[in-house]
């Protein structure tokens, strides 16, 4: 199936920064997408080059076979869209945005939106600014996939809605990639992204560090606690091709994140002269994030290459 | 994929619910404007002349679609823009270019309403004249009485359009307002350019109108092509930037220097507010905007310029900075989340009060700093010039540094004020500079005719800036504002009370009437009539022709042309309504307006010169009795009127008589008995005076522009008392200009030593209007020669120039 989303190469120059180098994505209809990354990694700016609303210093891009540089339109018609802070007109009621957007679309989509304001609780005659700032994420949502869109492009989705909301949504994204739909979200909850992404992009400093599937990530990154002897005593070298992503010490005790160790290297190591104890569990996606976004990984020279987990 | 949710294919040419939207975003800015000018609009008529309403209405009229038009783009634009919904607009599936053409269209239907409101209200106030509606130029706007629709009208489809370009250029929905306000100045200032080229022997005014509409219209065209070229780059994909490594290094360093410290938290709050940019662009639109004002106002092309232009110019300029500077105190870029943030770390609402005032309050000073700077200079030039050309009128006339001090303390007081009640900045900074200047212009009239001292009226100008500290925390919190229009009206009120209560006060003890029951009961009396207070309304005399013939006015079709010469041939009485009237009851008042009344004087001079011409012509000597006995009757008539311009008029009047009848007798068609008999119907002194003392006292009821000092002249008139060099000082002061020598103004010596008759002549018989500039010369004596029968020697002046003043008591 040809893919969604293809990235090729991008980057964005801004004038004081370098936002993006080089981002290279491929992503399947009928899946949820999760892109995660810190404060200022350049999740937003992929999401306006996707959106069409940036055009990338160099690189290219389609979005449901479309060039958004060349034909934003075309690329908008397709989506539904909800920016990280968006921007409601403060003097409609929730029944005026409602008919106002809808306008644009096919007369399901009021119907659709009067629906999920019914279910949300939100009074139609209320002014936009009157609402609750929970509230005024659950009519941004609600406009963008009224529509039901083929692709649903979310910046920090969940931000400003409570927990039962949140969970709501959340469950109602799987439903979505479950009907074949694709949804794209970045995110800082980690939590709720390993509970509902099907692909996981971590993002840092412009540079895509790590994509693949949820699942065969948690089984490719373990968490290693080791015990050694003496505090100072270097850790042995894990065989190929085992890598360590991070590593922490306190004390005689050290935490690592390797990825592709199997059970044999973890037996070998606690042969290992020195090494008191190993025990080894699973990497939790945020551990994962947290020692991929480190600076350590950035600049080793054993980068973990999105490619590699690809294989 | 799937294209089913989106309406693509049935989409309309016009989306209905988008026409919808786009019009309730204009209401705000079309309603507040168009209420703002019909408020002034009904003040001005309220407070001045007929005449003079018609200059400052056609500043208003015009004001209103050029301001709205200015605000258009960055209501519909910018403010988009700025809060973020024009990334939600553009992310719904609509063309770019329909986006910006539905905003055009529904700002060009606003403009068109408003200019449709402006006919109206045009119509209402001129009533049957359609002479209002005539078509203009740009020379003299506040002082014609000509409208100037044609050129007007085009230049506010260019101010929308540029106003537009401005918005989708800068971002910043402040700087794009002000950007287009220095945009929308090019065409005038174009045609004020090619008026050196205008060929001699051509109407000027109409070949710079012409030519400005010109330049206008293509600008029009050009301003509409760079319009939709940058709503296509602005609504499309926006490019990427040129990457600055050198500058990407230098952020880098920068980085690393660590956080500012500041001495204090005033030292925080004040570099809060700070924006060189901001400042600087209010800086150079005052200056551009006050520079057209005033070649607006002065119509450099008359030769009416020159220093008097440069001062009028610096005065707007500082003006208008001062009040913008006033608008950003609670309207500048972040200024509700700089009061949020103070009011979250605790801050007392007074101290962030004067924290907020600190910057805008330090630039008004370097405004006033820069003005006393350039007037020191400008002292030194005149000098300079007056020692090199002798004769020239190098006069400046530049407001003293406390006047200019008092000035900018109102206007910045009323501005920080008003501003807030203005949810929209982008309104507020339009809408506020007028609001604050008609404050000032109440504040100025107080003073300057109804007597209030200036404590009282810098007290009064000071309120706004106490209700502002007083409600300070409702501002920081940022809670709702019910109570506010309350507060508004209120602080409205008091504003208009103090200065009045003040003037009602003090005018009431000067006739010796004291304690509040009795003063109230006394208004009451003059306002019903009762006890001999005003009297009845006078009877207005006007012409009958439908044509009016303005002064310097302009022809367009042959038809006004001919027109114009049959009425200017008019002879006989015959058009004068009213005349009967008055003649019938020799108690009845008259008022005559201005233009009527330069007429009568021009036909009187017209039969007069008939006689002059033929002195056998019978035909011609009746109708020149005809004119003398009219004038007389009207003298009279007028002198028994309230109103204070009517005695101005009459006095004209006398003086025509005067001149008339001793020449009459000089050139003996009219009997001596005959002369006297005429004079002996004008007012005596006595009464004269009593009736100047009458209508300067009923102008507090009716509130017609005078002063104490006029009041306190007249007493002394009609005491038969002295009229001393400081009553006429005073006078010169409050009514001709405060900075003039005494000596060359109306008022002075070298006026009052010439015949009145010649002074009038002087000026065509239009004298301006000086309260009081012809009381108690030589031709009330030669009236009283004349009723005498002193006339032996024919020349009434030559007679009594030697005789003793019997109304001022100094020796001629």
């Amino acid at each position: 199936m040809e893919p969604i989303i293809t990235t090729d190469s991008l980057t964005m120059k801004f004038r004081g920064c370098e936002a993006l180098r080089g981002v290279d994505l491929q992503i399947e209809p009928g899946t949820v997408f999760a892109l995660l990354g810190e404060n200022g990694a350049g999740k937003t700016t992929l999401i306006r080059i996707l959106t069409g609303f940036q055009q990338p210093t160099s690189g290219a891009c389609r979005v449901g076979g479309i060039d958004p540089t060349k034909d934003p339109g075309g690329v908008r018609r397709q989506i539904g869209y909800v920016s990280d802070s968006p921007a409601l007109y403060d003097w409609m009621t929730v029944d005026q945005i409602g008919g106002f957007t809808a306008s644009f679309y096919d007369p399901s989509f009021r119907t659709a939106f009067n629906e999920m304001m019914t279910r949300f609780d939100i009074p139609m005659n209320q002014k936009i600014r009157n609402l609750s700032k929970g509230q005024r994420a659950k009519v941004a949502l609600s406009l963008a996939i009224a529509h039901d869109p083929e692709l649903l492009i979310l910046d920090e989705p969940t931000s400003g809605l409570d927990p039962k909301v949140r969970r709501n949504f959340l469950e109602s994204m799987i439903d979505r990639a479950a009907s074949g739909r694709t949804v794209f979200l970045s995110s800082h909850q980690i939590s709720e992204v390993e509970r509902v992404a099907d692909t996981i992009a971590i993002l840092h400093e412009g540079k895509i560090v790590l994509v693949g599937a949820l699942s065969e990530l948690r089984a490719a990154f373990t968490r290693l606690t080791i015990d050694v002897d003496d505090p100072l005593r270097a850790l042995p070298v894990l065989p190929e091709p085992a890598r360590v992503i991070s590593e922490e010490s306190a004390g005689s005790g050290h935490q690592c994140i390797v990825r592709d160790c199997n059970s044999d290297m973890i037996a070998n190591l606690r042969q290992s002269p020195g090494v008191i104890d190993v025990s080894s569990h699973a990497a939790t996606l945020e551990e994962i994030f947290v020692a991929c976004t480190s600076s350590e990984f950035v600049e080793t020279p054993h980068v973990f290459q999105p490619d590699e987990v690809r294989q | 994929m799937s294209r089913e949710g989106v309406s693509s294919s049935r989409q309309p040419a016009w989306n209905w619910w988008l026409l919808w939207k786009e019009t309730w975003m204009l209401i705000p800015l079309v309603g507040m404007i168009a209420a703002t000018g019909l408020v002034l609009m009904f003040v001005s008529r309220a407070s001045t002349e007929e005449q003079e309403f018609w200059g400052s209405f056609h500043l208003i009229a015009m004001a209103i679609p050029l301001l709205y038009a200015t605000g258009a783009g960055a209501v519909m634009v910018g403010q988009e823009r700025e809060t973020g919904t024009m990334e939600f607009l553009s992310a719904l599936p609509i063309a770019p270019a329909k986006i910006n053409n539905t905003k055009l269209f529904v700002s060009a239907i606003g403009l068109l309403a408003l200019w449709i409101f402006v006919v109206a209200v045009t119509v209402f106030f001129a009533r049957a004249d359609t002479s209002r509606l005539a078509a203009g130029g740009i020379l003299e706007t506040a002082s014609s009485s000509q409208p100037r629709w044609m050129l007007w009208t085009v230049h506010s489809v260019y101010v929308l359009l540029i106003g537009f370009y401005a918005a989708w250029r800068i971002r910043n929905v402040l700087l794009s307002v002000l950007a287009t306000g220095v945009l929308a100045t090019l065409p005038i200032a174009l045609g004020f350019l090619y008026v050196p080229f205008v060929p001699t022997g051509v109407h000027e005014e109409s070949v710079i109108n012409a030519y400005t509409t010109l330049v206008s219209a293509v600008a029009c065209v050009v301003a509409w092509w760079m319009m939709r070229r940058q709503a296509r780059v602005m609504l499309s994909v926006v490019n990427a930037p040129a990457f600055d490594n050198r500058r990407s290094q230098k952020k880098n360093l920068d980085l690393g220097e660590g956080p500012c410290d500041f001495g204090s938290s005033f030292d925080a709050a004040l570099w809060q507010y700070s924006n060189f940019r901001w400042s600087l662009a209010v800086l150079i639109a005052s200056f551009v905007l006050g520079l057209v004002v005033t070649m607006l106002i002065s119509g450099v092309s008359r030769g009416n310029g020159g220093l008097f232009g440069f001062a009028l110019f610096l005065v707007c300029s500082i003006a208008l900075a001062t009040s913008w500077l006033g608008v950003s105190v609670f309207q500048h870029d972040g200024s509700s989340q700089g009061l949020r943030f103070f009011a979250d770390r605790g801050f007392a609402p007074r101290r962030v009060f004067f924290y907020r005032h600190a910057g805008p309050a330090t630039r008004v000073v370097v405004l006033l700093l820069i003005y006393t700077m350039v007037a020191v200079l400008l002292q030194k030039f005149t000098e300079i010039l007056g020692r090199v050309a002798q004769g020239v009128n190098a006069e400046a006339n530049l407001p003293s540094l406390a006047m200019m001090l008092i000035l900018c303390v109102a206007v910045y007081s009323i501005s920080q004020w008003a501003s807030q009640l203005i949810k929209t900045p982008v309104i507020a900074y339009l809408l506020t500079p007028l609001i604050a200047f008609a404050g000032t212009l109440w504040l100025f009239i107080c003073w300057s005719q109804f007597g209030v001292a200036l404590w009282c009226v810098m007290l009064s100008a000071l309120l706004p800036l106490y209700v502002s500290y007083r409600m300070m925390r409702r501002f920081m919190d940022q809670t709702d504002r019910v109570r506010s229009p309350v507060a508004a009206i209120g602080l409205v009120i008091v504003f208009v009370l103090i200065p009045m209560t003040y003037a009602l006060t003090s005018r009431l003890s000067g006739w010796g009437i004291t304690g509040w029951p009795l003063r109230v009961r006394t208004l009451v009396a003059i306002i019903n009539d009762e006890d001999g207070g005003m009297p009845h309304q006078p009877t207005q005399l006007w012409h009958r022709s439908t044509y009016r013939d303005e002064w310097g006015g302009d022809f367009t079709t042959i038809e006004q042309a001919i027109a114009s010469i049959r009425y200017r041939r008019q002879t006989g009485l015959d058009w004068i309504v009213g005349l009967d009237d008055i003649r019938e009851s020799h108690a009845s008042a008259a008022m005559i307006d201005r233009d009527d009344s330069d007429l009568y004087l021009a036909r009187m001079n017209l039969a007069r010169i008939r006689v002059a011409s033929d002195e056998s012509d019978a035909a011609s000597n009746d109708e020149y009795r005809a004119w003398l006995s009219a004038a007389v009757d009207t003298a009279a008539a007028l002198r028994r009127s309230y109103d204070i311009s009517s005695q101005e008029e009459a006095d004209r009047f006398e003086i025509w008589i005067a001149d008339a009848l001793a020449n009459a007798v000089v050139d003996e068609f009219i009997h001596a008995q005959e002369v006297r008999e005429l004079a002996s119907r004008l007012p005596t002194p006595e009464q004269r005076n009593a009736a100047r003392l009458e209508s300067a006292r009923n102008c507090l009821v009716i509130l017609e522009p005078t002063s104490e000092t006029l009041i306190r002249v007249a007493e002394s008139l009609a005491a038969a008392k002295r009229l001393t060099e400081s009553d006429l000082m005073r006078l010169h002061q409050t009514f001709y200009h405060p900075m003039t020598p005494f000596e060359i103004g109306v008022y002075g010596t070298r006026f009052r030593d010439r015949d009145a008759i010649c002074s009038l002549a002087d000026s065509g018989y239009r004298a301006d209007w000086y309260p009081g500039r012809f009381w108690a010369m030589q031709w009330e004596r030669d009236i009283e020669a004349l009723r005498e029968g002193n006339f032996e020697l024919g020349d009434v002046a030559v007679i009594n120039s030697s005789t003793t003043d019997n109304t001022t008591g100094e020796e001629r």
